[in-house]
């Protein structure tokens, strides 16, 4: 009896439904055509060299082709599958010139149903799906055999083409009618056939996993041309099917044998037990144990060097297509808000009270700029990159936490407990190989994602300049011990930091206040500074917020948008490459000369060079805002808000007492409108009694609003006493000046109020140039050269101080 | 109790008839079936329980309870739900449940029909279950008590003294002849595995590593099988399971046949790895297996306070009526045991009392974590706290912070993807776990890679209340709810939510007497009263009314506006919560007026009194 022959027979007539695929499968290769072109028949000569042994197909072909086709082999995957099998050995015999005896496979891609780890039932053994995860564990590639050819050591006889199934199996008995032997036979190797064969286990991603459990794991069969594509590390997706796997252990235990005896408690009796085929599990032990066997293997983020192809080609389009309908609803919802950019920031942060620019600065972070490739080949990166300096207890590590909690790809760290090599990546002997490898740090760790850096100052300032090659170039060299390399580490930066002494000094500049090196403060895009400040209003919110986190928990974490929905709107968003239109672009280069000029012109000695890398950074956070609205086009109001914000920071940097100055100015101004009626009594065009409501809005008074004032009375003052260094006169009386100015802003005033309160704004300046900045002096001394005696005080010589350089 | 003994003996019986008489509708029977025999608390008490009784003891496939922790979920397995017999004589074929049992069965004259197509796979999920970690002592000999005569040879077998706990047995002198012979025959069992093992050979195996998450624990894991809710459950949950016990042999893997048969076996790698399979398959002798009918969720692990929320209530009211009473008496002795330091004794009771009752994002809410500095800086006195504590709380953990402790302790639990299982670390304790750091025991000293990430992770455990696991590819946070109490000579290196500058009143020559002067006070009764109180503490919910939130408001802000330094918003934090601890300490839901100016004026003693020292030195 032959058994072999046998198995196939039966086979056949079982299984129509398999030999109808086949026809079915053939057919389809090679009639498919996309634009009059057989798609599979043209690469099909590449499948005879030695290396290749797989087609791959892509599955929506399929779909189109023949729908029944298509819902039978994921219905069926695993029963129709060697029926594909050879179907294509049957293709590629007529269309190739290929060796004969060669066995091929069949991969398929894009296979519409992805699940994760989680979801994979019962119901899902045997049907084609596809399935996410990240490789945890790849072990060595070996020869699997899968046709095994044997010699009956009693009479010589070959028996070829012995299926083999999970486990050896010799034939049960020798094709030799007269000869017994079931037992002694041998693998002829030369006449077997082999497949390579790969095991790897993946486990769900961070992203997918219930609170409080632990990932679950599956292990994956890679075959053929499937193996070593997965590297440990990598998120992948598996094209293929669940198994079960019968516990070979026991199955290839002396004892087995087809027949199946079932004992009932015994010392021995189980050991002895075995199975036989898939379906015939179990019957010593319930259980199975799982695997997935898959055909393909498409990596959806390559660890190490090279491009993320996946993440660039994917579109809004192919994120729209993951998303459920209700779940695009939503996000189309979100994106039609009118307030979305508020809304967002409140549900990033519900619990953080106020701070809003540091809100907002995270957000735009978290939307992040397009990245660009020069000509010449070179990366501009769009990440963000943000420091947030602040007192003590200023919820700066809540920011960081939050983050972390809300980027599927965040990492945070302690800049006190890593050393550069922790952040970067280290290259360290692997123990039991003495190989060197490469070890991930935390930037490497949150490549595409980003990095929270806690306690930034605390790390070595050695270690802090390890990361600039990070923060600009996005990539991290490494040449160490004979291993160079360069990795990705496209991350944005999330850094916070302590002021030296513990709190922020407002008389110093944000230099003198934290140990960061110059060239890494220019890395980042955005400072913020956080102070703790004594408000009443605020506090009375504060307080409130924070009683009511403590008597009633749940309800007072309110959010408009739960945090699925903004990581989903999110990971949509960024897949906008928003262009910059011309009218922003105009408003871009306006706005830049501006912070140029200001900064050329500057009166200030903590020198923060205005450059281009401001001018980048405006054009990120310019590119996030269009994101974050999802819109194609940078517009000028994105730019706007975006200057806004980088001029809150970069002021900040510049001339960090503002932050401060602007709260001092404001109380100054405001004491000094009570004090004016008294300080100025007898300007002749000031009416005393001032209506409030004009002052009010001096009060407005911007920093740049008041720099470009007091520049501009500097420059014509230095002017005018190099002319009057020939007059002889000491300078310029107060009234002049003021009536000066009024008349160089002429144009821009309409109305008399105007007028009026114009002339307020520039007296206080004047005030405050000359007693808080110290730029003016007020030659207070009549008489001092003894023309001047008739001078009042309440109109004094005004003049610059000798010191008073301005700022290049 | 006629009925008791078919249940508790044969309960796979008893899922064979229902499955029989309600076919594959057969979950919910089953469980309303064990649900109606164990409502009530004495019924439960009738079946017996594997932290207290020694395994041999037990008949397998009877019904069992355990108590226990969930350190690992393995991957969920398929087994065959219903399976096929046919007799091999008459060619009958009947329908049998594959539920709740490791092995098909069948009788003698039958044959199971592996291949037939009425057989239906199901899944369920395996869990790694440990004795609950840190549990103390009273705990366990109380719930063995509660439990009570079991008809086992020796009742007083102590709880602890399970069949693992080899080493104590061999130092405990035998009380009883029958307990000798009950060790006689663990120990045989012993014995025997090891044998086995020995023929295996090549497996250089010595004790295989339980994963306790503590060192030097006993007590049996368990693999728990569950077959409803598998998304319901979260590591470290603390539960007690209800199901029926598996110990049969043939589950261990560890037969040597696998290594006799040679290359033959090893083709394609199908089978699991060594290491795999000794984690996921041990012997049943040590880590038996039990398959859950009825789960219950344990919200705290005190054996005299009842899980039921009426009889709580009833609990709490007639705590309440002696309760001024009670809270003197504790001070006292808190008192004696800070070296007669009343604030300190004070903080010391809310922080016993405190547990995580709500997160606001990522900040956790009502931790109270304690720095006591100024402590005596003898190795005796965290001991003699320890102590003390052990014998009021139900799970408690003392931590010597030495560097070699940092350096060479696993704290964060790990995946090991050699065996695929997470390695456990000190750090993985269940929730409302005391933890005790002593501090004083630090010296100079060099801290390696490992001592720093352990050190960050004590620090990120009393920040945010969350232990990160490493996943080598990832790391994932897991949140705890643990209370640490860190004794340390000058401010600790670790953060704390309160810094406690101890002020002893009176000097101390020897801590052994002063500390033994406790033993007056603490006697049988007055302590099962504080352990009832301090787990009823716990429990109790609790609210601010309108009238109240704004009082404090208003406070808030004019404290910030005389001094806003003095009070930041995280000192704010902290002051709502010491008057929280506070009104639950007294059994109040929500605080009044006085406890407020109470919790304030404990704040600013405590203030000036780390002034006082910072100025001292």
């Amino acid at each position: 009896m032959d058994v072999a022959e046998q198995t196939i027979v039966t086979k056949q007539v079982k299984d129509q439904v398999g030999e109808r695929c086949q026809k079915l499968f053939q057919d389809f290769l090679e009639e498919f055509r996309v634009e009059g072109e057989q798609k599979y028949t043209a690469g099909i000569n590449d499948l005879g060299r030695p290396e290749r042994n797989t087609l791959t197909v892509s599955f929506e072909d399929v779909d189109k082709f023949n729908q029944n086709l298509a819902t039978t082999i994921v219905e069926e995957y695993y029963r129709v599958y060697p029926y594909l099998c050879r179907a294509v050995k049957n293709f590629v015999k007529d269309y190739a010139q290929t060796p004969q005896g060669k066995e091929y496979y069949v991969s398929f891609t894009d296979v519409p149903t992805r699940l994760k780890v989680r979801e994979m039932t019962t119901a899902k053994i045997g049907t084609l799906l596809r399935i996410s995860g990240q490789v945890v564990r790849t072990h060595p590639v070996h020869p699997e055999l899968v046709l095994g050819t044997f010699m009956c050591l009693d009479c010589r006889t070959v028996i070829p083409d012995v299926e083999q199934q999970f486990k050896f199996t010799q034939p049960s008995i020798c094709r030799n009618p007269v000869c017994n032997n079931r037992a002694r036979f041998m693998l002829d190797v030369n006449k077997s056939r082999f497949v390579d064969f790969q095991k790897v286990r993946i486990q769900e991603t961070q992203a997918e996993l219930p609170r409080g459990s632990i990932p679950r794991s599956v292990e994956i069969i890679l075959r053929a041309e499937a193996v070593e594509c997965a590297q440990a590390g990598d998120k992948s997706d598996f094209t293929g099917t669940l198994i079960v796997v019968p516990d070979v252990a026991t199955m290839s235990l002396p004892g087995a044998r087809a027949e199946t005896s079932t004992r009932l408690k015994g010392a021995e009796g189980y050991e002895t037990e075995g199975v036989r085929g898939l379906k015939a599990l179990g019957v010593r032990d319930l259980t199975y144990r799982l695997a997935f066997l898959a055909c393909s293997v498409s990596s959806s983020n390559p660890r190490f060097g090279g491009r993320d192809l996946k993440d660039d080609e994917m579109t809004a389009e192919t994120v729209k297509k993951q998303m459920t309908a209700e779940e695009w609803q939503k996000v189309y919802d979100m994106s039609q808000d009118k307030n979305l950019y508020q809304n967002l920031c409140s549900s990033l942060f519900p619990t953080i009270h106020g701070n809003e620019e540091v809100k907002r600065g995270i957000l735009l972070m978290l939307f992040g700029g397009v990245p660009k490739i020069t000509l010449e080949k070179t990366n501009l990166r769009g990440d963000i990159n943000i420091c947030v300096v602040g007192d003590p207890s200023t919820a700066k590590s809540q920011f960081l936490k939050q983050v972390e909690e809300f980027s599927p790809r965040a990492v945070y760290t302690s800049g006190k407990a890593s050393s550069a090599a922790g952040l970067t990546a280290a290259v360290v002997k692997d123990e039991e190989s003495h190989e060197f490898v490469i070890e991930a740090g935390a930037l490497m760790l949150a490549d595409n994602g980003v990095c929270c850096i806690d306690e930034f100052d605390k790390m070595d300032p050695k270690d802090q300049v390890a990361i600039h090659e990070a923060m600009e170039q996005q990539t991290i060299s490494i040449t160490k011990a004979g291993v160079k390399a360069t990795l990705n580490a496209r991350t944005s930066i999330l850094a916070a930091a302590n002021p030296i002494g513990g709190r922020y000094d407002r008389t110093k500049s944000l230099k003198q206040n934290i140990t960061l090196t110059a060239p890494i403060m220019s890395r980042f895009d955005l400072f913020f500074i956080l102070v703790d400040e004594c408000n009443e209003v605020t506090d009375y919110a504060i307080a409130r917020r924070i009683v009511d986190l403590h008597s009633r928990n749940e309800e007072s974490v309110d959010r408009v948008y739960s945090v699925e929905d903004v990581t989903r709107y999110l990971m949509f968003a960024r897949q906008f490459k928003p262009k910059i239109s011309p009218d922003a672009q105009e408003y871009m280069i306006e706005e830049y000369k501006r912070l140029r000029q200001r900064d050329g012109s500057g009166a200030h000695k903590s020198a923060w060079r205005i450059t281009v890398r401001q001018l980048e950074s405006m054009i990120r956070l310019s590119e996030a805002m269009a994101r974050l609205y999802c819109v194609d086009e940078v517009q000028p109001k994105h730019v706007k808000e975006a200057f806004r914000l980088l001029n809150k920071s970069i002021i900040r940097v510049e001339q960090p007492d503002v932050h401060l100055e602007e709260e001092e100015e404001e109380d100054k101004q405001e004491e000094m409108d009570v004090e004016e009626p008294e300080q100025t009594p007898a300007e002749a065009t000031g009416p005393d009694g001032d209506a409030p409501q004009p002052h009010k809005k001096g009060l407005k008074l911007t920093y740049e609003e008041y720099k470009q004032i007091a520049n501009l009375i500097v420059l014509y003052m230095r002017k005018q006493e190099e002319e009057a260094m020939e007059d002889e006169t000491p300078g310029l009386r107060r009234s002049e000046l003021v009536g000066w100015y009024l008349k160089e802003i002429e144009s821009e005033i309409d109305s008399e109020a105007e007028l009026i309160e114009k002339k307020t704004i520039v007296e206080k300046v004047i005030e405050r140039l000359v007693h808080h900045d110290h730029v003016l002096i007020e030659l207070t001394q009549t008489g001092m050269k003894g023309q001047d005696d008739l001078v009042r005080e309440e109109d004094p010589y005004v003049v610059v101080h000798p010191n008073y350089v301005i700022d290049v | 109790m006629p009925g008791v003994e078919d249940w508790t003996t044969n309960p796979l019986g008893i899922v064979q008839s229902l499955y029989d008489k309600h076919g594959s509708a057969d979950a919910e029977k089953i469980k309303e079936y064990f649900h109606g025999k164990t409502e009530s608390e004495t019924a439960r008490l009738w079946i017996p329980s594997l932290n207290d009784t020694p395994l041999h003891f037990l008949p397998p496939n009877s019904l069992v309870r355990y108590r226990c922790m969930i350190q690992d979920m393995f991957d969920p397995e398929f087994y065959m739900g219903e399976y096929e017999v046919s007799d091999v004589n008459t060619k009958a074929t009947s329908m049998k449940s594959g539920k709740y049992k490791d092995i098909a069965e069948c009788a003698k004259h039958q044959e199971i029909n592996t291949d037939s197509e009425n057989n239906v796979t199901m899944e369920r999920q395996t869990l790694y279950c440990v004795p609950i970690p840190g549990e103390t002592d009273w705990v366990k000999t109380d719930y063995s008590d509660k439990a009570g005569k079991k008809g086992f040879p020796s009742s007083s077998v102590a709880p602890n003294r399970t069949k693992r706990g080899l080493e104590e047995e061999e130092t405990s002198q035998p009380d009883t002849p029958m307990e000798e012979e009950s060790r006689e025959a663990s120990r045989s069992e012993e014995n025997k595995r090891p044998r086995t093992e020995v023929v295996a050979g090549s497996v250089p195996r010595t004790d295989p590593d339980l994963n306790y998450p503590l060192p030097g624990e006993k007590g049996l894991p368990c693999l728990v099988k569950i077959y409803e809710e598998m998304d319901g459950f979260a590591v470290n949950d603390t539960v007690e399971f209800i199901g029926i016990l598996s110990v049969d042999p043939a589950l261990a893997h560890f037969h040597e046949e696998n290594k006799s048969d040679g290359p033959q076996s090893s083709i394609d790698g199908y089978e699991e790895p060594m290491e795999e399979r000794n984690a996921h398959a041990p012997p049943p002798s040590l880590v038996p297996r039990l398959h859950s009918i009825i789960h219950l969720k344990l919200k705290h692990n005190n054996p005299n306070v009842p899980t039921e929320k009426a009889k709580l209530n009833s609990d709490v009211s007639s705590l309440r009526t002696e309760i001024s009473m009670l809270r003197r008496q504790i001070l006292s002795a808190l008192e004696q045991v800070m070296l007669g330091d009343s604030l300190a004794a004070e903080y010391f009771l809310c922080h016993l009392i405190s547990s995580v009752y709500g997160r606001a994002d990522v900040m956790p809410l009502g931790k109270f974590s304690l720095n006591l500095t100024h402590c005596p800086p003898t190795k005796e006195y965290g001991q003699l706290i320890h102590t003390f504590i052990q014998a009021l709380v139900t799970k408690s953990h003392f931590l010597p912070l030495s560097i070699e402790n940092m350096n060479n302790l696993r704290l964060c639990p790990e995946k090991d993807y050699t065996a695929n299982r997470l390695k456990s670390g000190v750090l993985q304790l269940s929730a409302d776990t005391s933890l005790i750091i002593d501090e004083t025991q630090l010296q100079p000293g060099q801290l390696e890679s490992a001592g720093v990430k352990n050190i960050t992770a004590l620090g990120n455990l009393i920040s945010w209340q969350k232990v990160e696991y490493d996943f080598r590819f990832h790391r994932q946070d897991f949140l705890s709810n643990i209370s640490v109490l860190i004794l340390s000579e000058a401010k600790s290196i670790l953060p704390s939510d309160c810094l406690v500058p101890l002020n002893p009143a009176c000097k101390i020559e020897s801590l052994q007497r002063h500390f033994s002067q406790l033993d007056v006070i603490l006697t049988p009764e007055f302590l099962s009263h504080v352990r009832r109180y301090l787990t009823i503490c716990k429990l109790l919910e609790y609210t601010i009314d309108d009238n109240m939130q704004k009082a404090i408001q208003d406070d808030f802000v004019e404290m910030r506006k005389t001094d806003h330094k003095s009070m930041t918003v995280e000192d704010f934090h902290t002051l709502l919560n010491l008057v929280r601890l506070l009104s639950l300490s007294a059994l109040e839901t929500s605080p009044t007026q006085s406890m407020w100016e109470k919790a304030k004026s404990m704040k600013s003693e405590r203030k000036r009194r780390i002034l006082a020292v910072n100025s001292s030195q």
